[in-house]
């Protein structure tokens, strides 16, 4: 195994001299008349952030050098013989689409085979989720044993071991969960692979992934890159290009300079069942949310705990075969980010836990930085903004004695352009990076459309960026402010289908931002009219907040791109087995109309099959009274004012449901 | 001399071959702590067709505990390796009477 330690003392020193550079060359343009207040704060939060984006660019570099000689970035033995290992592939939900947890649950099941078992983990707290998803199990299994040969395997529908597990109480939300699984069922099993409700991996990825588990057995967690496809809005396909373009240099990057310090992005990941069960049970922080109660983003701290007892965390960049869908549109993007800023900040309290090893440390500090980086980049804008609003011209003529003291009025134009160039190369350069990487393999050029597309697509795609940049950073601002004043995030479930977001839904959601950017511009070219030019590309993404969000959620301007190749991926242009075997199976499934949780009263197959799936639950802990006069209506089928929750009870009292 | 000792004297003789034994040991060590575990759960596997998921088999999960370094805890650490472990590396003292 290599020596990675020179590699990451290259990095920083890298990192550390790029930063000083700079911050020397922006100093030397303040102390000629004397560091002001402003400009120290300037200089200090322009150090942070100049920090933060040159780690990225760094990590680029390394990345397309890794890239570029080849080098093997998942040094563990090869896999060996066939597996005897039992695995279980877990998918926890919580009130998802059904149709598509269970296509992609069947997609999966027909690219790997019997070999591992699937558990439906359901969290769901919608009643109707509830026993859609039981129906949904009981279909894909009768469906399954009917159509074995269908599936052109050697192993048969009927030996697929397909489970399901509704929890009443979704104590620890995903984290919860997947500890609930590990407590009741981890003991069968030596690994388990996490999906997401919108992820998917092949088959011969997940036989490949427990080889290496097998052949490695301090490995307690290969992690495989979920690459961004599936999705037809013109914003996720912007977003599933740069995952396809600029991805595999960042992954590369990453594992290049963690080695066996890898961390843990939440899916898509194979886990050893026993170490997981030791090291990586979740203690409740001290204090209420949004820092205290229950630990929202897991993956980093398990991976963390991983490492700390001593196990090795790997990630497999050039592993292949695991992917995910992103949001459709930039609404949910954000939506998404807003539980995320939460879990990365509450990462605070944790980053100086004792006896992290100082890289789990690092994996913790950059993801508190991705969202903290927004408010400083505020912050200093607005003091610059100041800053130039107070700028008098030329200083004032000093007498020494009786003699003027002229004031010497030096340009620093070239420092300053400098500084910017260096910034703009920084941001672009990890984008030319990664499309002259592309570009060297010609079959990975082919599957984005060819040399032209590729070009296109990625100046198109900077233009998106740039102009969502404001967007995002207020976004993320507000977010941890809200995050520091107190306020907490619910647990609400993600859209993930494609639809066009109506006018007015944009213009409620994004009019703030809009108004501040008109602010801002009449504030700047009132105050500061000779350094507005400076702004101009961040208050444009401001100015264009609703009709930018608006249009690219349009899955129509998505197809018609896609119609020009513009954007295209591998994932379209040659198609992907797994993914088009999911999308026809949630394309032909059968709506259950109406209110579906109705069926267990009404049909006696659905109430039987819901008891069984009830069996060694917990009783209901709700109020007994309630419980009573909720058995009394169904009796009478007068549920027409049961709400959720009544229904949720009432659908977890297996005694009641029985007497029915 | 017992056999037992006349082993243990021989074996020690022969520094190499001892190193040997022992880094083999640990290594062996080290791998059944790391994965003996999972052959452990090689428990008989029941399902039913009419429930949802295989017999449960309950382990509980611990919490891991999460201390953060504060100033006193980093100073009480600081403490404990300038004064406690030169004290724990000083050679034992040996009385005559114990030799």
């Amino acid at each position: 195994m290599p020596d990675i330690a020179p590699r990451r003392w290259l990095y920083l020193f890298l990192v550390l001299a790029s930063t000083v550079a700079a911050v020397t060359q922006m100093a030397g343009v303040f102390q000629v008349d004397g560091f002001t207040l402003r400009e120290t704060v300037i200089l200090a939060l322009f150090a942070v952030l100049f920090a933060w984006i040159t780690s990225s660019f760094w990590l680029a570099v390394f990345g397309a050098y890794a890239r570029f000689a080849k080098i093997n970035l998942l040094p563990l033995k090869p896999p060996g013989e066939p597996s005897a290992a039992r695995t279980a592939i877990l998918m926890p939900v919580y009130n998802e689409d059904v149709a598509r947890v269970f296509s992609g649950v069947r997609a999966v099941w027909e690219s790997v085979g019997a070999d591992f078992d699937f558990y439906i983990l359901s969290d769901s707290t919608n009643p109707a989720n509830w026993v859609a998803e039981e129906l949904e199990w009981q279909r894909l299994r009768s469906d399954m044993a009917s159509s074995s040969e269908a599936v052109g395997q050697e192993t048969s529908g009927q030996d697929a071991h397909i489970y399901y597990r509704h929890r009443a109480r979704n104590t620890g939300r995903k984290a919860g969960n997947i500890q609930d699984f590990c407590e009741n069922w981890g003991q069968l099993y030596d690994y388990m692979v996490i999906l997401d409700a919108d992820s998917l991996m092949t088959g011969k990825t997940l036989t490949q992934l427990v080889g290496l588990m097998d052949a490695n057995p301090r490995t307690a967690l290969i992690q495989a890159p979920a690459q961004l496809v599936g999705r037809s809005s013109l914003f996720a396909r912007i977003q599933q290009f740069s995952s396809s373009v600029y991805g595999p240099i960042h992954t590369a990057g990453l594992a290049f300079l963690q080695g066996a310090d890898g961390n843990y992005w939440g899916h898509n990941a194979i886990i050893r069942v026993h170490a997981f069960m030791q090291h990586c049970g979740l203690p409740r922080l001290p204090g209420r949310p949004p820092f205290g109660g229950e630990i929202m983003s897991h993956d980093f701290i398990e991976a963390a705990f991983l490492r700390r007892a001593g196990w090795d965390v790997w990630m497999a960049p050039d592993i292949g075969g695991s992917f995910e869908e992103p949001p459709p549109t930039l609404m949910d993007y954000l939506i998404r980010d807003r539980r995320w800023c939460q879990g990365n900040l509450q990462h605070l309290r944790i980053v100086f836990a004792q006896g992290l090893t100082l890289p789990s440390r690092l994996h913790l500090a950059m993801g508190i930085m991705s969202y903290a980086a927004s408010p400083l980049w505020l912050l200093l804008l607005i003091v610059s903004a100041i800053d130039m609003m107070s700028f008098n011209g030329a200083p004032s003529v000093r007498y020494i004695g009786l003699h003027p003291s002229l004031p010497l009025l030096v340009s620093h134009a070239a420092e300053l352009v400098v500084l910017v160039l260096a910034t703009l190369v920084l941001l672009y350069g990890p984008k030319f990076l990664a499309v002259v990487a592309l570009l060297e393999s010609p079959e990975a050029t082919r599957a984005h459309g060819g040399t032209g597309a590729v070009l296109q697509g990625a100046l198109w795609e900077s233009v998106f960026s740039t102009l969502m940049a404001p967007i995002v950073m207020l976004q993320h601002s507000w977010y941890v402010i809200s995050i520091l004043m107190g306020m907490a995030t619910g647990w609400n479930p993600q859209t993930r289908t494609d639809r066009a977001l109506p006018l007015g839904l944009v213009a409620r959601k994004f009019a703030v931002h809009s108004l501040i950017g008109m602010a801002a511009t009449v504030i700047l070219w009132r105050w500061a009219h000779d350094s507005f030019n400076w702004f101009v590309p961040l208050l444009a993404g401001l100015w264009l907040a609703i009709p930018l969000v608006l249009i690219s959620s349009s899955p129509l301007l998505g197809l018609v791109m896609r119609k020009d190749r513009l954007f295209l991926v591998p994932s379209e242009s040659r198609g992907l087995k797994v993914l088009d075997r999911a999308h026809a199976l949630a394309g032909n499934h059968e709506e259950l109309s109406g209110e579906t949780q109705q069926l267990v009263l009404e049909d006696g197959r659905v109430r039987d099959l819901h008891l069984a799936l009830l069996a060694g639950a917990p009783a209901p802990s709700g109020d007994s009274t309630r419980l009573g006069v909720l058995r009394a209506q169904a009796a009478r089928r007068e549920t027409a004012g049961f709400s959720r929750d009544d229904w949720s009870l009432l659908l977890s009292d297996a005694e009641g449901l029985r007497a029915l | 001399m017992s056999l037992a000792s006349e082993l243990h004297r021989t074996i020690h003789y022969f520094a190499a071959l001892s190193r040997l034994i022992t880094n083999v040991g640990r290594a062996t060590i080290r791998v059944y702590q790391m994965d003996s575990q999972s052959r452990a759960f090689e428990v008989p596997f029941v399902s039913s067709l009419d429930a949802g998921t295989p017999l449960r088999c309950p382990r509980p999960m611990a919490a891991q505990p999460i201390v953060a370094w504060t100033p006193v805890r980093i100073l009480g650490a600081l403490f404990a390796a300038l004064v406690l472990t030169p004290v724990q590396l000083a050679p034992a003292v040996i009385t005559r009477r114990r030799a």
